[in-house]
């Protein structure tokens, strides 16, 4: 196979990027003050550090909306095809799709799905506690 | 129009059942009321049995299925009862401790089938997806301990380390697609043979693919997770990675061994070379690591690297003898490795730790235990007459006939080096007094009879291992 054109259209796609940034460097006017060196933040005034620690509930259902958004993704092609490809298609998407509902299933009976997992007694110890400081406040 | 005669749906049996009962096992799961989850686990056990046999019977069936991308010949077939069997033995370690939680026993089973595609498949995209199959599961298995920061350490460094391997085999993969215009193992193989192909850029692609697999096996230099991740995860899962996954590994470098030794010679060198490198630094570093440890799953970890150092050298003869010793071997391996971990699990629940002074003057308190831990650990070192001494001599006998004397004398040196470090466990738990307020580990029913499970095969198959050997003999063709 002959990989040529490829390698060209990789040199020449670094070199737009280099020749662009270069451009930009020498005719643009650099006049720097405190309001343009500060983060953007949709027009907000930045408040605090970003490096702060993300409540692990985040990836849980960010992990979650992957998965049936990867389902949507093979479901589309599929059903696109799905009359030439015929009687066997179906019964492969519908294994897929009964596989994937025991773990929306499993997911639902661990009640993952609510953002504060109701019967975890470390959750509740955790609320007790920042309810206590608040009132304490 | 699929052309649906190359399904061949009855070879996949094996498979189907393993999903259909892992789904079940899920549910009920879900809707159990009581606390405990040994019923889980029993299940699962149940399932792991009801696959041997199904694979013993059918998936001996010739031919390839599932459009060619798995293949049910004797390896495969001895692949698929030896992985059902460790995970067996590998979950009956598991409930002494997890009694309250279902989740391990069906990660277990979701690797378990991750390995079964892996032992037949006969595709590299097949096999990419097999092996990350295996590997996930063991992921969150190796974080297991809640809350206790090594063993949320040895999970992230499982994933890192596993992501990394995984990215560089795919990339390796890709190389040989490239330059193959295939994806078909036998397909690929074909192509090496023949044809006038870049050998420069075909060491790159198997470099890459060997580094990928390496991670998995822990071959040198691609080892430093290994023993950080076995000393934190819990102990049965410890065992279990460090004969399944491992084993699976092999699985996967065996059905590749067609494309790695395609070519006579590729930029100078040829496979024998390569391998031997591996395999000679995998045995040399695992065991000069392993002689400074005082914690048994770290001494274990540096063992079984050690060990994947002994069945590379196997690949590296790679003849139909040398493949035979790397399959008897690995069976070996199973029993007596996965008998050294239920000893050490069974120190850390009753004893507080797994170091060597935890298990000091074990032969006073637990003499029983103590002289299985003794078999297990000469056997390791290969000391006859237990199994160890005859998977080693297998192993070394293939080299020899292959006129491989250098790697055949560093495997030598090597078990030499191997007994120092075992011996001194040995020591510690017969020679020396235990201390005053030593307790001692209740000998139950459980723990008896996985214990004689375990130092039965490795007693006998030291003395009569013919069946064993024509099995394999049989599994090679």
């Amino acid at each position: 196979m002959n990989f040529g054109p490829i390698f060209l259209f990789l040199i020449a796609a670094g070199g737009v990027v280099f020749v662009a940034l270069f451009l930009n460097r020498m005719l643009a006017p650099r006049k720097p003050n405190p309001e343009k060196l500060s983060t953007y933040e949709c027009g907000e005034e930045a408040v605090g550090s970003p490096w702060i620690r993300f409540n692990t509930r985040f990836y849980v259902i960010a992990l979650i909306f992957l998965v049936f958004d990867v389902e949507v993704l093979f479901l589309f092609p599929w059903a696109v095809n799905l009359k030439s490809l015929g009687m066997f298609a179906w019964i492969e998407m519908a294994v897929f799709i009964i596989i994937l509902s025991v773990g929306l299933a499993y997911v639902w009976a661990k009640r993952d799905l609510e953002w504060i997992k109701p019967d975890s007694d470390e959750i509740q110890a955790a609320l007790r506690q920042s309810s206590q400081t608040i009132t304490d406040k | 129009m699929i052309d649906l005669s190359q399904l061949n749906l009855t070879s996949f049996i094996p498979e189907l059942t393993l999903v259909i009962g892992t789904l079940v096992l899920i549910i009920r799961d879900l809707v159990r009321k009581n606390r405990s989850a040994l019923g889980i686990g029993w299940g699962s056990m149940v399932l792991l049995g009801a696959l041997i046999i199904l694979a013993l019977n059918i998936g001996a069936r010739p031919g390839t299925y599932l459009f060619g991308a798995l293949i049910g010949d004797g390896v495969a077939v001895f692949f698929k009862v030896f992985f059902a069997s460790a995970v067996l033995l590998a979950i009956a370690m598991t409930l002494f401790t997890f009694k309250k939680q279902g989740e391990p026993y069906i990660l277990l089973l979701s690797s378990v089938l991750g390995m079964f595609l892996l032992a037949g498949s006969m595709d590299i995209v097949t096999l990419a997806v097999a092996i990350e199959l295996v590997s996930i599961p063991s992921y969150i298995l190796a974080t297991y301990h809640r809350g206790d920061s090594r063993s949320a350490e040895a999970g992230l460094k499982y994933v890192l380390y596993g992501a990394v391997s995984t990215g560089v085999m795919l990339y390796g993969f890709s190389l040989l697609y490239g330059m193959s215009g295939a994806t078909s193992i036998p397909d690929i193989a074909a192509y090496f043979a023949s044809a006038d192909f870049s050998s420069g850029l075909f060491l790159v692609a198997i470099v890459l693919v060997l580094a990928g697999i390496g991670y998995k096996i822990a071959m040198v230099p691609f080892h430093f997770w290994c023993p950080d991740v076995y000393e934190g995860a819990p102990t049965p899962f410890t065992a279990f990675f460090s004969v399944a996954p491992k084993a699976a590994g092999f699985a996967a470098l065996f059905r590749l061994m067609d494309i790695f030794g395609a070519p006579a010679e590729f930029a100078g060198m040829d496979t024998r070379f390569l391998f031997s490198i591996a395999a000679a630094l995998t045995m040399t570093f695992g065991n000069l690591g392993a002689l400074h440890q005082i914690n048994l799953k770290r001494l274990l970890a540096y063992s079984s690297i050690a060990h994947a150092g002994y069945i590379l050298m196997g690949f590296a003869a790679g003849t139909h003898d040398a493949y035979q010793a790397v399959l008897f071997y690995l069976v070996v391996y199973l029993f007596m490795n996965l008998g050294a971990f239920l000893v050490v699990d069974a120190a850390g629940r009753f004893l507080g730790g797994e170091t060597t002074s935890h298990v000091k003057g074990l032969g006073k308190t637990s003499p029983a235990l103590a002289v299985a831990l003794a078999v297990f650990l000469f056997s390791l070192v290969g000391l006859p007459p237990l199994a160890g001494f005859i998977g080693k001599f297998y192993l070394f006998k293939a080299l020899i006939a292959e006129n491989m004397w250098t790697l055949a004398l560093i495997g030598i040196a090597n078990t030499a080096i191997s007994l120092i470090y075992y011996v001194r466990v040995i020591r510690d738990m017969f020679i020396y007094e235990p201390e005053e307020d030593a307790k001692s580990i209740p000998m139950t029913f459980g723990l008896s009879l996985l214990t004689l499970i375990f130092v039965i095969p490795t007693l006998v198959l030291g003395v009569y291992w013919g069946p064993l050997a024509q099995w394999v003999e049989a599994a090679i063709g």
